[in-house]
């Protein structure tokens, strides 16, 4: 997790937070970078990015006095946004995602060998992605999610995360390979 | 590309800024949350200890003029049922994973449904004294996906319209609410909105209940299948809800693992469970009426075919409903 590594969150402060938006919002400030880039991945749309954080948050405040504290905060506030961000694609009935299917690409060969640096490619190719794949390669490989977190935050099973992520991962090199295709 | 190649790449993506009033604005949103104004964390350490004394004042000032604040615990909790209609937002979203092979593959398979609407119960005397006529409408809307491909399955209408006959101080159980059905999309939750959240409310012991307070109930399952349901609950507090005072409620059922074998359609062994749910309610004592319920149940069925196939899912179904319309 870029922030906040599992287990050293600030849980013994957000008990503390519940009435108190200064101390709430130093809690959401440690997270906030990697909030932002997987609500704007997910999203694609800064103004969005920013209504869906906005909305996350308000929730997460809102819900405070019932947090476990057992419970890693950073990978509370993760859940809240991923589950907005689902939320908000519902909204807007986004579907523009065209999701790889696997078996149109059996024995196609789609492993680029030449590095691709160029971002836009990466922000095209993740975009091909259904918004599942997408969060998750974004919390394990972007951010450094082991799997029990990335688990708590999309809802699965540790079990469940390796085999999406692994799915995941080939329909992304499919995508990276077919935008390099178009450059 | 190497794994490593793809985890660098997604790490360098740049993070987006905020709008520059975005935290102005949140800020603004918080403080309208009941809790005051933003202040800098310098500012508040200067004036914690002012602001606990003048709490400390006012508190004292107010035990002195109208004496302890007025608790309704300990009380002997019950539900009343009068006669009314209530209507209650609702929101459901369930989601389930599937892993295993038959046919096709449905590794990682998975579907989302989710449903907002409303429930409306409308309760009536009933011909005896210690009993209402609870009849039960819905209007909810549910949409269902399955990723993987994508499959999309149009915008469903949810209707219950049923009529249950209850016990006063009984909560409307799944087993007294045998006849409603649930259609698709909701795979598996045949009932599962139907009772809510009339529900999802434990049955209460006799004695007073105060803050700490916990007990436990034993019903069984239904569809006679020799298994309980044990629900424990605790009072966990009081707290005022748009303007009602209510007490809050958690509760915890576990259903332990149910075999049984299915030689019709699937020809299959199926183990369902084990199933958890956890439910915290906000329970109205004056009016005897849950006023908000938070639910989320998980469970796992794990299918054998004859073939020696297996397909497990887990299910996780969060359910969140409130009273919005009492008449």
């Amino acid at each position: 997790m870029t922030a906040e590594p599992s287990g050293s969150g600030p849980e013994a402060n957000v008990a503390a937070a519940a009435g108190d938006p200064a101390a709430f919002r130093e809690i959401v400030l440690r997270y906030d970078a990697g909030l932002r880039s997987l609500a704007y991945r997910m999203l694609r749309d800064r103004d969005l990015m920013d209504d869906v954080l906005q909305e996350a948050y308000l929730k997460a405040y809102r819900a405070l006095g019932r947090f476990d504290r057992r419970s890693d905060v950073g990978t509370w506030l993760y859940r809240i946004t991923y589950n907005t961000c689902i939320d908000q694609l519902r909204r807007s009935g986004n579907r523009e995602w065209v999701e790889y299917d696997d078996r149109r690409h059996d024995g196609v060969a789609s492993d680029p060998t030449e590095a691709i640096t160029d971002r836009i490619v990466v922000e095209e190719a993740l975009a091909r992605l259904s918004p599942g794949y997408r969060a998750v390669l974004l919390l394990v490989d972007g951010q450094g999610f082991d799997y029990r977190e990335a688990g708590e935050v999309l809802g699965l099973s540790e079990g469940s995360v390796a085999s999406r992520l692994h799915r995941a991962r080939q329909a992304m090199h499919r995508a990276l390979s077919a935008e390099r295709s178009q450059l | 590309m190497t794994k490593s190649d793809l985890k660098t790449l997604l790490q360098d993506l740049p993070i987006p800024e905020h709008r520059g009033d975005f935290w102005t604005d949140l800020d603004r949103r918080l403080a309208q949350e009941g809790a005051g104004a933003h202040r800098s964390p310098g500012r508040r350490r200067r004036w914690r200890l002012p602001a606990v004394l003048v709490a400390a004042v006012l508190v004292f000032t107010l035990v002195l003029s109208v004496g302890v604040p007025d608790s309704m615990l300990p009380a002997v909790l019950a539900y009343t049922y009068e006669p009314g209609t209530y209507t209650y937002e609702l929101s459901y979203v369930a989601t389930s994973e599937a892993d295993g092979t038959r046919g096709r593959a449905l590794e990682g398979r998975d579907s989302r449904t989710e449903a907002e609407g409303t429930l409306t119960y409308i309760v009536e005397a009933g011909t005896d004294t210690d009993a209402r006529t609870v009849r039960i409408q819905s209007d909810i809307t549910a949409t269902n996906s399955v990723d993987g491909p994508i499959v999309d399955v149009p915008e469903v209408k949810v209707t219950i319209d049923a009529e249950k006959i209850v016990e006063i101080d009984s909560p409307v159980s799944e087993e007294s609410v045998p006849d409603f059905v649930m259609p698709e999309p909701f795979p598996g939750g045949r009932r599962a909105l139907a009772g809510l959240p009339f529900g999802f409310g434990p049955s209460f012991p006799d004695r007073p209940l105060a803050v700490g307070d916990t007990w436990t109930t034993t019903r069984p399952v239904s569809g006679d299948v020799g298994v309980q349901v044990i629900g424990t609950h605790e009072v966990l507090r009081e707290e005022t809800v748009a303007g009602r005072d209510t007490v809050v409620i958690h509760s915890v059922y576990e259903v332990p693992e149910v075999s049984f074998e299915d030689r019709g359609r699937r020809d299959a062994d199926i183990v369902i469970g084990p199933i958890r749910i956890e439910a915290t309610i906000w329970f109205d004592r004056e009016a005897g009426i849950i006023v908000r319920a938070e639910v989320v149940r998980t469970s796992t069925t794990q299918t054998t075919f004859e073939s020696g196939q297996v397909i497990t899912s887990e299910r996780r179904v969060e359910t969140v409903v409130e009273l919005s319309e009492q008449s």
